[in-house]
């Protein structure tokens, strides 16, 4: 059973938001609702400044914490590491907004609950990586099975030394950054 | 923040309508003969005080207004959520609430055979039917606590005193509830206030120490959490010093706190009320600073750093 993760290299990413605009053109999202944020900060003082990009999506985490707060169980994790939620028992109470530490999630008014990054779960199942991991023109994400040693991500893991973020809140989350 | 005035709202329902449980069934074991007065409202009101909640929170949902089929997975969706765990104490809660309530007045007793059976029935178990609604309401005045405890994504609530603070809160503000009520039902039947009023003299001194505990947890609660995560620093700061800051001073420190500190000292040091319908100022302000606390502790809230 796959274990579904995600590198991103930081020292790479210049904050197009190509990743962006891929995940809103392949889940047909309106300009306003983003699945994946850049956040972005600057460092040092001038003319030592720099500027860092830090895209930041649903983690996927394993001890998900907005599964465990849902009261309907609409928010599961699958057996292959993705986190999902099914629309169709969702009651949109938001516990899983506010659970969730990556604020991952946003509220869909139209159809009364939330959304997120689903690591296109439909191109997967066909073996194409997600919108986002194609879309980037540096080549920052890497998508693959975390659970096999010789895969690209899990190489990339170790021979980059990538870290979660934020790895103290407990959830365990999936992708993995290279800074 | 996701969560806004329906939830605050209903936080505040629920602990009110849970303390106001907690102060009859407390009244009628203390057996004193002043408290009949606060058993009666207490009982009264605490049912529909709670029950007024559950619009609230229907209010707030998004596919669950459209789609009402699907709130029966709150019983038995995930049993890990805390709202699970609402769902089912405000379930059992509240009937039990009612009926004790029902039983307080002559009127809603149509003379059928169901009515009367059902009637008697419940006042044959009307003991054991304060102690299981006493155990409830505890569960529902400490889990709206828990609900928002274990979001560890937010500083402000991810503290083991929040719990603690939304317990005394619902006591002192279900206590003020009852007062109020009783107070209120009492002028309306053209009673002596002043009489009243000295009513109230043992139940302000016990009032009087929860508020102070209160205050204590307050206190503690901002401290420590001021001294947390740089996020944490700022939720607070935006309590004491921030775009909340007019709320929580005059809102929560002058109306739920020293408003009705001032009135029960003079009470308690002249000996004397304050003046006929005292209560009302000082237990409405109580009621007050517990809807203020709760809309304050969702407002304030901000999600921990990630960068």
């Amino acid at each position: 059973m796959p274990r579904y993760g995600m590198v991103i290299d930081l020292t790479k990413c210049v904050g197009c938001n190509a990743c962006t605009v891929a995940c809103q053109m392949e889940w047909g999202l309106e300009p306003y609702e983003h699945w994946i944020r850049v956040l972005s900060s600057e460092d040092g003082v001038y003319p030592a400044v720099t500027r860092r990009f830090l895209p930041v999506q649903c983690m996927h985490c394993e001890r998900p914490t907005c599964v465990s707060v849902c009261p309907t169980g609409a928010s599961y994790k699958r057996r292959d590491g993705l986190v999902l939620i099914d629309q169709a028992r969702c009651i949109g109470c938001k516990y899983c907004m506010v659970g969730c530490p990556y604020q991952a999630r946003i509220f869909n008014e139209k159809i009364g609950v939330p959304e997120k990054c689903r690591f296109c779960v439909h191109r997967i199942a066909k073996g194409v990586a997600p919108a986002c991991v194609i879309a980037c023109p540096v080549e920052t994400r890497t998508f693959g099975d975390l659970s096999d040693p010789d895969s690209e991500v899990s190489r990339l893991i170790i021979q980059k030394k990538a870290a979660q973020l934020r790895p103290d809140l407990g959830n365990g989350p999936n992708i993995y950054y290279i800074r | 923040m996701t969560w806004g005035i329906w939830i605050a709202l209903y936080l505040f329902l629920a602990g009110v309508g849970a303390g106001t449980f907690i102060t009859a069934a407390t009244a009628e074991a203390l057996r004193r003969p002043e408290s009949r007065p606060l058993v009666r409202g207490g009982l009264l009101i605490s049912g529909p005080l709670v029950a007024l909640g559950i619009p609230c929170l229907l209010l707030d949902l998004g596919a669950g207004k459209t789609n009402p089929w699907r709130l029966i997975w709150l019983y038995a969706g995930n049993v890990q959520s805390p709202m699970l765990w609402g769902t089912w104490l405000l379930t059992l809660f509240i009937p039990v609430a009612l009926l004790l309530g029902w039983l307080e007045v002559d009127f809603l007793t149509p003379p059928w055979r169901g009515v009367t059976a059902l009637r008697g029935m419940v006042r044959r178990h009307r003991t054991l039917l304060l102690q299981v609604g006493t155990l409830l309401a505890l569960g529902v005045a400490i889990y709206t606590g828990l609900l928002l405890g274990v979001v560890h994504g937010f500083p402000l609530w991810n503290t083991s005193i929040l719990p603690m603070l939304f317990f005394i809160s619902a006591l002192s503000t279900g206590l003020a509830a009852v007062v109020v009520f009783s107070e209120i039902t009492a002028m309306t039947a053209e009673r002596d206030g002043v009489a009243l009023a000295r009513q109230y003299f043992y139940v302000n001194q016990v009032h009087s120490a929860m508020i102070i505990t209160e205050t204590v947890f307050i206190f503690c609660w901002l401290f420590i959490v001021a001294n947390g995560s740089v996020t944490a620093a700022q939720s607070v700061a935006m309590l004491i010093s921030g775009r909340y800051s007019v709320l929580f001073w005059i809102g929560i420190v002058f109306f739920g706190i020293v408003d009705p500190m001032l009135i029960y000292i003079y009470e308690v040091v002249m000996g004397k009320p304050l003046m006929p319908y005292a209560v009302l100022v000082s237990d409405g302000s109580v009621l007050l600073g517990g809807v203020i606390l709760r809309y304050l502790a969702i407002a304030a809230a901000l999600p921990v750093v990630l960068t």
